[in-house]
């Protein structure tokens, strides 16, 4: 019953007039006439009767629905990727408000596709209820077994924003993947690594693994650099240059602590003073940069002193 | 004035102490003179550079001044930037008893100073009143030409102490920029002041980065730009003459430094970037 009630209305504007048109024999034998006798209704035009006896069909799915919906996807569709590209461009003019916005980007997104469907669902296609769960029903259980890993990716999804591990902007760890996140979505998150590649991670993977936030929402991170030195270089001199090189960058966040930690380490049976200076950066968007230039005013502070030379740096390389 | 060695120089000239070759030679002469003194030592921000060993100096003279505290009341004045900075490198704000931040001036200090010294001119002043302003409920109620000049004049100091964020050097050159007209007995004032600076937020990273480090120095040359930003003195010369081209900077035979009437949008703007702190 129900596909024909879907049927009829889609592929024939008037289906009745075929019947009323001639005298088309059934499969006994008798004519339309015939039965129309036996059946007393010759009395009636045939149209009437089949006008008053067919069933009532009070909604349908017509072309101008699907056209509507359609238009309405493309013109929502075409809002967002303009209010996206708008409210970026705000973020990059105004460094405060940058995290704050890139964050409510998704959940806009989200929000917003989600009062789309409901209103293309109830208000353009307006099924009644028993069509609705009847397709919902029928369309759910293949759905759910074809979907199962989208819809896992869907959940993980809906858990990261309610649980927020981590934000647009944040710069995380997840496997062998570290970047900058650049979007939260239903099905995935994307993140833009320090090569500029940008890495698609499901959300059911990031659901089932340890996630490691390097700034959690702050501006700034810390960065490390390491160096493997001779065992018998001037400690006291290496801290006060450590210090000053990460103190006299461009790019360093001097509102948290510089920390130097050393540690003798042994390779190859050869002894060898690891250090680690760890100093935080005040835009984690220059977290490299940083980082290498702590690395290079270290080293080329020490070479100018004449604290270690080139022979040094190659023994320890090849020990390392 | 960053190096270690111009440093002697410095303070024996201030104490008027020749003949002396280290300075603990000049310590010793100081602690043993009959009589203590006061002495002044200004911009002291001079006497560092934002590299590795730019600090030595700013060292020498804060344990230079440790040994001599008891024959000497020292008084030490510095740029903000500068000490903000010094003081999260090396807590410089720990060698003193008291540091003192000076405030800005209010717009009735401001406009008492610069009509003050209007008058000694000999011009009286005549302000422009411009449409946009005659329109407005307040002035319509004006009706005597006195209380409209009175008006205007409130409205053009309002403008300046906004502009110049209180500071009355940078207050006083915008003032010269809003006369317009000079007859032989008037000088003919106008309220627009100002520009648009959104300008600055398009700025490419280096020259930002080089902005953030004249307001630390405030005045640096193109050997001390090689230094900092460790890069060959060709790059420095071309950022610092593509910036002094623009009108971002001005220079001097010291050095270069940021333009007086853009120094307050661009502290702004590098704050809001988090390049100062």
């Amino acid at each position: 019953m129900l596909i024909l009630l879907l049927s009829l209305p889609m592929f024939s504007s008037s289906p009745w007039k075929v019947l009323s048109a001639g005298s088309v024999s059934d499969t006994t034998g008798t004519t339309i006439q015939e039965t129309e006798s036996r059946l007393n209704l010759s009395e009636l035009p045939l149209t009437e009767t089949l006008r008053e006896t067919r069933p009532s069909i009070s909604w349908r799915i017509t072309g101008g629905k699907i056209f509507w919906s359609l238009v309405l996807f493309v013109i929502v569709g075409v809002l967002f990727k303009y209010l996206t590209i708008l409210m970026e461009a705000i973020a990059e003019r105004w460094t405060n408000l940058r995290l704050m916005i890139k964050r409510a980007i998704p959940v806009i997104r989200i929000t917003g596709w989600t009062l789309v469907i409901y209103i293309i669902i109830f208000n353009i296609i307006a099924p009644p209820i028993e069509t609705l769960f009847a397709v919902t029903a029928s369309a759910g259980i293949a759905i759910g077994f074809a979907s199962q890993d989208v819809l896992k990716n869907i959940f993980g999804g809906i858990m990261i924003l309610f649980d927020r591990p981590f934000q647009v902007g944040d710069k995380i760890l997840v496997g062998t993947y570290y970047g900058e996140v650049i979007r939260i979505g239903l099905r995935s998150v994307r993140i833009v690594t320090p090569d500029d590649s940008v890495v698609t991670i499901p959300n059911s993977e990031i659901g089932n693994q340890s996630v490691s936030n390097a700034n959690n929402g702050e501006f700034y991170c810390q960065v490390v650099a390491e160096f493997f030195l001779p065992p018998d270089i001037d400690l006291i001199q290496l801290k006060k240059i450590s210090r000053r090189a990460a103190a006299v960058s461009q790019y360093v966040y001097l509102n948290k602590p510089i920390v130097i930690i050393m540690k003798n380490e042994i390779y190859e049976g050869r002894s060898l003073l690891k250090v680690r200076l760890k100093a935080y950066v005040f835009d984690l968007r220059y977290e490299f940069l940083f980082g290498s230039e702590m690395t290079e005013t270290v080293i080329s502070e020490l070479l100018n002193r004449g604290m270690i030379t080139a022979e040094d740096m190659a023994l320890v390389s090849r020990s390392a | 004035m960053w190096e270690e060695k111009r440093l002697l120089p410095l303070l024996a000239e201030a104490f008027t102490i020749q003949e002396t070759k280290t300075l603990d030679e000049l310590v010793d002469k100081i602690v043993s003179a009959p009589v203590p003194c006061i002495c002044i030592l200004e911009n002291i921000h001079h006497l560092y550079l934002r590299t590795v060993n730019g600090f030595d100096s700013v060292e020498r003279l804060m344990l230079f001044m440790q040994k001599t505290r008891g024959s000497v009341f020292w008084i030490v004045s510095c740029a903000l930037f500068g000490w903000q900075y010094l003081d999260k490198v090396m807590s410089i704000s720990t060698f003193f008893q008291k540091d003192i931040m000076l405030g800005t001036q209010s717009r009735e200090q401001m406009s008492s100073i610069i009509l003050k010294r209007h008058r000694m001119s000999g011009y009286r002043i005549k302000y422009e009143i411009p449409s946009e302003v005659t329109k407005t409920r307040k002035f319509k109620r004006l009706h005597d030409d006195r209380d409209r000049q009175a008006f205007m004049e409130t409205l053009v100091f309002r403008q300046l102490a906004e502009m110049s964020a209180g500071n009355i050097r940078v207050a006083m050159l915008f003032w010269l920029t809003t006369i317009k007209a000079i007859d032989s007995e008037n000088i003919v004032v106008t309220p627009k002041i100002g520009f648009d600076h959104t300008f600055l937020y398009q700025l490419p990273e280096e020259e930002l980065f080089t902005l953030a480090a004249l307001i630390q120095h405030e005045i640096l040359n193109a050997h001390d730009h090689t230094l900092v930003f460790r890069q060959d003195n060709i790059d420095s010369m071309l950022i610092l003459n593509k910036m002094l081209s623009r009108g971002l900077v001005q220079l001097q035979p010291s050095g270069f430094y940021v333009h007086p009437f853009l120094y307050r949008p661009v502290v702004e703007v590098l704050r809001s970037k988090k390049m100062l702190q």
